[in-house]
């Protein structure tokens, strides 16, 4: 069982990071607008637009 | 028949109408030419994939008006602009409050229209908040080419002014997330290490990994204990500075005593360890005031929404008789500005040159407009009616009468009596109850000679359970608040609700609150078709910017074409339609009798000879709501005053007919707060309706106020609770939530001290093990979060 004395520090140091990650998550804003970016993906950003080439010159 | 609806809006089609857009290769039919314009543009920019993924239809999109459109352009000005744009580096920096964005499609739209502007630099459209954050190059694009590009896809964006309770909203709920997420994960480990103690029935974990168990268990419980938990030290140091106990005290003496008794017992090497009832105590305490907190967030965002900057300007008129336009906060004593018809007044000022009618109805209350010609005074905020006026500047800005009622407000705010609310009084015993216990039974066991007498009294502070009681009236307000706004009502201030269960007093503002604050026609009297004369009166009026001329618009028939139209100020108008000469106005103009005045403003036609062709009847109607809520709140024995501004009869004619006991009027707004401040000496307590100006500093002090959706923003930003629908039938089911909330925080407590009851005896004899008495706390909190739930349940 002495492993544990290794094991449990180093969870612990992970737990840090975590919470380190989860602050920055916080402070950039990405806590902000938890209803929209769920449904982001279905959107295609591929779609053309009819007249870009009237608007490109 | 076949009923189309508008594929943009969902309104329907009205007949006559045919226009289309292809969509998806498809026609689909629309209902305005504001509706195809959006949808065509949306259509073009390759974004229609906005209406394969909405979950809602959009909104009927109104073509911009001249008058909009000027107003957009005034936020290019530099002195406007500097009230919110903020400016880093080479860029613009903007938030703007957005209308009627609802849902992730409508995010998309906006952004996927504005990445196109050459010299955008970033825009982020945030759904919960209905903002958009925006940055820009100033060079290359300008403010008011964003706002129209954002008006082309069919949405109203504005700068607004943000709350002051706002960004600390913000930063309060961005803390609060940081400490439940430590204070969850912290809870979690030092569980595991717990767990580990609690079912070490084999006896197999070895003394050395025991006290290592208990020094990690330390060493994770620290950030609760002193970064997690702050918040309520704060609170209780503070309620103990103001003299006042609260749910806070008990709590900071459990997880301090706890925590450090723990960490004593670590040292030593000896005794039992709590570290996981201080962990998770902390995380179910900070999880149901991050409810709370977050709806608070919520509410105080959508009330910043509301309060839109919109800005004056003024055409300012130089010494060689050119015009400039410039900002109406840059005028001077002595300025010469000329108001066009429609155009806001800018400043306090006298008139030298014009003869015109203005709309002073935002100060006074009265709808009917005010005759202004040569030497008359003018007012900052009203609204020019018929046609330009000369105005010089006569007071600064601070000493106008609208800066006046504004100052009036502030002070009224800060005398605003403070009633105590049903949860300060109830904790206020129960904190003493439970301090006196604990310290009873720490001594009794002191003095017995129990070495454990420390650990008792823990247990009783941990028993008597502070999380249920303090969990007892957030968990309510959270679910009331919840209900509120789903009926429309905007929660401003956390207590209104508490106070409104013991409102035995309302008083309402008359226009544009009881009433619609808009004219219709209630009769019309004529030998005539009343569709003809009415066609005809609405042709007169098409050109009018008068009150009354919105009457008259439902009733436009476009093939009635007016031409040499002459308004004769105060009095009416006259002119050809179709080439027949009418004249369309006062009682006095036409030469006729009003027949029976029930407080209805008559409008007669007359015809070339001077014959009387109709007499209109029209009045500011009450709303569908006013009977019934009146009616309800007089059954209730609640008592209702009619305080308006308004001098006329038909304040009496509207305080007969919806029944009201009290009729103030002719007031002034001085008049009306000293209206409710003697009412509230007298021991009432008091509640007001507004929506005027007017109105603000009797609404700031009121004990709780109401202020219209539609109505001014001052009386928004002095209101306690905003009808965002203007429906006032919502009083009534807000009265009967603010009932139940009392009812249900009453169980709440009584649920906690009935548990503790039952706990505090076992406690007390030191059968109870913390670590039980946390569970017994955490099932016991759960029932108080479960009752309040029930408020969520609408009862319509």
């Amino acid at each position: 069982m002495n492993i544990l004395f290794l094991l449990i520090p180093m969870a612990l140091f992970i737990i840090v990071i975590a919470v380190g990650f989860f602050f920055w998550a916080v402070k950039s804003e990405q806590f902000e607008d938890l209803d929209r970016q769920g449904a982001n993906i279905l959107f295609d950003d591929d779609e053309q637009p009819k007249q870009q080439d009237d608007e490109g010159k | 028949m076949n009923q189309l609806y508008c594929f943009h809006c969902g309104e329907h089609v009205p007949s006559g109408i045919e226009l289309s857009v292809t969509v998806f290769n498809q026609s689909k039919a629309m209902c305005c030419l504001g509706c195809q314009a959006v949808c065509q543009s949306i259509v073009d920019s390759g974004l229609t994939s906005y209406y394969k993924h909405r979950t809602q239809d959009g909104v009927q999109v109104d073509e911009i008006i001249p008058q909009q459109l000027q107003q957009i352009l005034a936020y290019d000005h530099d002195e406007i602009a500097s009230e919110f744009v903020h400016r880093q580096d080479n860029y613009n920096e903007v938030i703007l409050s957005v209308e009627n964005v609802s849902c992730a499609a409508c995010a998309w739209l906006i952004e996927g229209t504005l990445i196109k502007l050459s010299g955008l630099q970033k825009c982020n459209v945030n759904t919960t908040t209905a903002r958009i954050a925006l940055t820009w190059d100033p060079v290359t694009l300008k403010l008011s080419e964003i706002i129209l590009a954002i008006a082309k896809v069919g949405y109203k964006a504005y700068p607004f002014q943000a709350d002051t309770a706002e960004q600390l909203e913000v930063d309060m709920a961005r803390n609060h997330l940081r400490r439940l997420t430590v204070a969850g994960l912290c809870t979690m480990q030092v569980m595991m290490f717990a767990f580990s103690n609690y079912f070490d029935g084999l006896n197999t974990l070895s003394d050395s990994l025991s006290e290592y168990f208990r020094w990690i268990s330390f060493l994770i419980t620290l950030p609760v204990v002193f970064y997690c938990a702050s918040p309520f030290y704060k609170n209780a140091l503070s309620g103990l500075a103001a003299k006042r106990l609260n749910m806070d005290l008990p709590v900071m003496l459990a997880v301090l005593l706890a925590f450090f008794a723990s960490a004593y017992a670590t040292w030593l090497g000896t005794g039992h360890v709590y570290f996981e009832s201080v962990s998770m105590f902390v995380f179910f305490l900070l999880l149901g005031r991050f409810f709370e907190q977050r709806a608070r967030k919520k509410a105080s965002q959508i009330s910043s929404n509301l309060l839109r900057l919109i800005p004056t300007t003024a055409n300012l008129v130089s010494a060689q008789e050119s015009l400039t336009i410039v900002p109406a906060k840059t005028l001077s004593i002595g300025d010469i500005v000329l108001v066009k018809p429609g155009e806001t007044i800018p400043g306090d000022g006298e008139v030298i040159n014009g003869n015109s009618q203005a709309n002073e109805s935002v100060l006074t209350g009265e709808q009917a407009p005010v005759i202004k010609s040569v030497n008359d005074r003018v007012y900052a905020s009203t609204i020019n009616i018929d046609s330009p006026l000369t105005i010089k500047i006569t007071s600064e800005r601070s000493d106008q009468l609208i800066s006046q009622i504004i100052r009036l407000q502030e002070q009224a705010g800060f005398e605003k009596p403070r009633l105590a609310t049903i949860a300060d009084s109830i904790a206020q015993y129960v904190v003493i109850a439970i301090l006196l216990l604990s310290l009873c039974t720490y001594l009794g066991w002191w003095l017995i000679g129990n070495e454990n007498a420390l650990w008792y009294a823990i247990a009783v502070l941990v028993a008597t359970c502070p999380c249920a009681l303090s969990l007892a009236t957030p968990s309510a307000y959270t679910c009331a608040r919840a209900t509120m706004s789903q009926r429309g009502l905007l929660l401003r201030s956390a207590n209104a609700l508490d106070i409104l269960a013991k409102v035995d007093h309302v008083c309402f503002d008359k226009t544009g609150t009881l009433t619609t604050g808009h004219f219709t026609i209630n009769k019309v009297k004529t030998q005539l078709t009343p569709d003809d004369v009415l066609s005809i009166a609405a042709a007169l009026e098409s050109h009018s910017l008068h009150p009354i001329a919105s009457a008259f618009r439902p009733h436009v028939n476009p093939s009635l074409i007016l031409t040499n139209s002459k308004s004769v100020i105060g009095s009416g108008i006259e002119g050809e339609v179709n080439g027949t000469y009418y004249r369309l106005g006062s009682s006095d103009f036409i030469g006729e009798q009003a027949l029976d005045n029930d407080g209805s403003l008559v409008i007669h036609l007359a015809n070339a000879t001077n014959e009387t062709l109709a007499s209109f009847y029209l009045s500011d109607q009450l709303r569908p709501q006013s009977h019934a809520l009146i009616a309800s709140l007089n059954f209730d024995s609640i008592s209702t005053t009619l305080l308006t501004g308004d001098n006329s009869a038909h304040a009496e004619y509207i305080a007969n007919e919806v029944q009201v006991t009290h009729l103030e009027k002719g007031q002034t707004p001085a008049q009306k707060l000293k209206y409710i401040q003697q009412k509230q000496q007298q021991g009432q307590v008091v509640a007001m309706f507004g929506d005027g100006v007017n109105d603000a500093p009797v609404l700031a002090g009121a004990h709780v106020s109401f202020a219209m959706g539609s109505g001014s923003d001052i009386a928004k930003s002095s209101a306690d609770v905003i009808l965002l629908h203007d429906d006032l039938s919502t009083l009534t089911t807000s009265l009967q939530l603010s009932y139940d909330m009392q009812r249900i925080i009453k169980q709440n407590f009584c649920w906690a001290l009935g548990y503790n009851a039952l706990a505090v005896p076992f406690a007390v004899l030191g059968y109870l093990p913390p670590y039980i008495a946390a569970l017994g706390m955490s099932l016991s909190s759960l029932i108080v979060v479960l009752n309040s739930l029930r408020l969520l349940k609408d009862k319509q």
